[in-house]
């Protein structure tokens, strides 16, 4: 028998792919030095590795643990079976419908953040638009009323159109250019 | 689930410390086998299993009854014992040439071999030693814990292919250089 097919047996028996040794395998360990040393290397590994295996560690002071780590959790809090039921409710919990929730609201702050920088602009610029007209032609009851009821509430903005024709005609022109 | 652990369970559920410390003592053995036979170091086995069951403690509203405890509490033990290898990977190894001929040569005066926690540590640090850490998880689970085909799937997350897997190679890689040192060792006589 050639040493290869005998080392190849041995693997084989090792690792429990041969139930046992064939007799001419074991005729050719008792005449060939290698071949029995490696049989006898993977026997004693064999060994080695059954008493790692079998070998059962040993907790020291154990007691000596316990007040370690019951020490050590100190003001740590376990989350409680009162606080572990605390869910959302209902619809609440679908994933989906909260992703949903979210992407409307985000929508919806853009929109009405535009809107509102839209309408802030345009009172800023009339504002300007205001400040440019000269207060001579404008009545000072007139004035007092146009600031403190604005623009469109202006009661007596009958009177003020027959009075200031042309004052108004500029203040259209303006506003309907912004 | 036994009846007691389901009332220590509960019990640990609401806050209750004193439940807790029941635990610990029933588990700390189990849990202190495993992170031993993952590091080989007693040291930082008790110091993976005393984090370990602080983690378990804060987490156990995570805690779902219906998987095994001990499944639960494994995997956080080796997660924390993967952790602690990581960071002793630059600790030296006493190389397996020095410590196998020591060990054997007990055994071949008739004594039969009894390894203390530093022998067994050295050991298994030796040849687990470049084991890529799925090989060394799943060996230890397997091999070193005699834990169950389906524990180890449960505890690693692995599936079942990749867990032989690993398991042939960690086996093969410790055989080989085992077989290896052994054989020089006969040469040399």
């Amino acid at each position: 028998m050639k040493c290869e097919i005998a080392i190849q047996n041995i693997d084989q028996y090792f690792n429990k792919e041969l139930g046992e040794l064939d007799p001419e395998t074991t005729q050719h360990l008792a005449g060939c030095m290698d071949c029995n040393m490696h049989f006898m290397a993977r026997k004693k590994a064999k060994e080695l590795v059954t008493n790692i295996i079998d070998f059962e560690p040993v907790l020291n002071d154990s007691s000596g643990l316990t007040d370690d780590i019951m020490m050590a959790l100190g003001d740590a809090s376990a989350v409680t079976e009162t606080n572990k039921n605390i869910k959302p409710a209902g619809i609440f919990q679908n994933v989906f419908f909260r992703w949903s929730l979210s992407a409307a609201a985000i929508i919806l702050f853009a929109l009405f953040g535009f809107e509102q920088y839209l309408v802030l602009d345009k009172i800023n610029r009339l504002e300007t638009q205001y400040q440019n007209i000269p207060e001579a032609k404008f009545g000072r009851q007139d004035m007092n009323t146009f600031n403190s009821w604005g623009i469109r509430k202006l009661r007596n903005i009958n009177h003020l159109k027959a009075n200031n024709k042309e004052l108004f005609e500029k203040i259209n022109s303006v506003t309907n250019n912004i | 689930m036994p009846f007691i652990l389901q009332k220590i369970i509960q019990k640990i559920q609401k806050g209750d410390k004193n439940a807790f410390r029941m635990l610990v003592e029933k588990y700390q053995q189990t849990a202190f086998r495993l992170a031993f036979r993952m590091l080989g170091d007693e040291d930082e086995a008790r110091d993976v299993v005393q984090d370990s069951f602080i983690r378990i403690w804060e987490k156990f509203n995570t805690y779902n009854d219906k998987e095994k405890f001990t499944s639960w509490m494994y995997r956080i033990v080796s997660n924390r014992a993967i952790d602690s290898i990581r960071a002793l990977k630059r600790r030296p190894v006493i190389s397996l040439e020095k410590l196998i001929p020591e060990t054997l040569a007990t055994r071949e005066n008739g004594i039969d071999i009894v390894l203390e926690n530093r022998e067994a540590g050295e050991l298994i640090r030796s040849i687990t030693s470049g084991l890529p850490e799925k090989q060394q998880l799943v060996f230890s689970l397997r091999d070193l814990q005699g834990l169950s085909p389906k524990e180890v799937q449960d505890i690693s997350g692995m599936a079942e292919t990749a867990i032989k897997s690993n398991l042939y190679h960690a086996r093969k890689t410790i055989r080989e250089k085992l077989t290896g040192i052994l054989t020089f060792e006969k040469k040399l006589l």
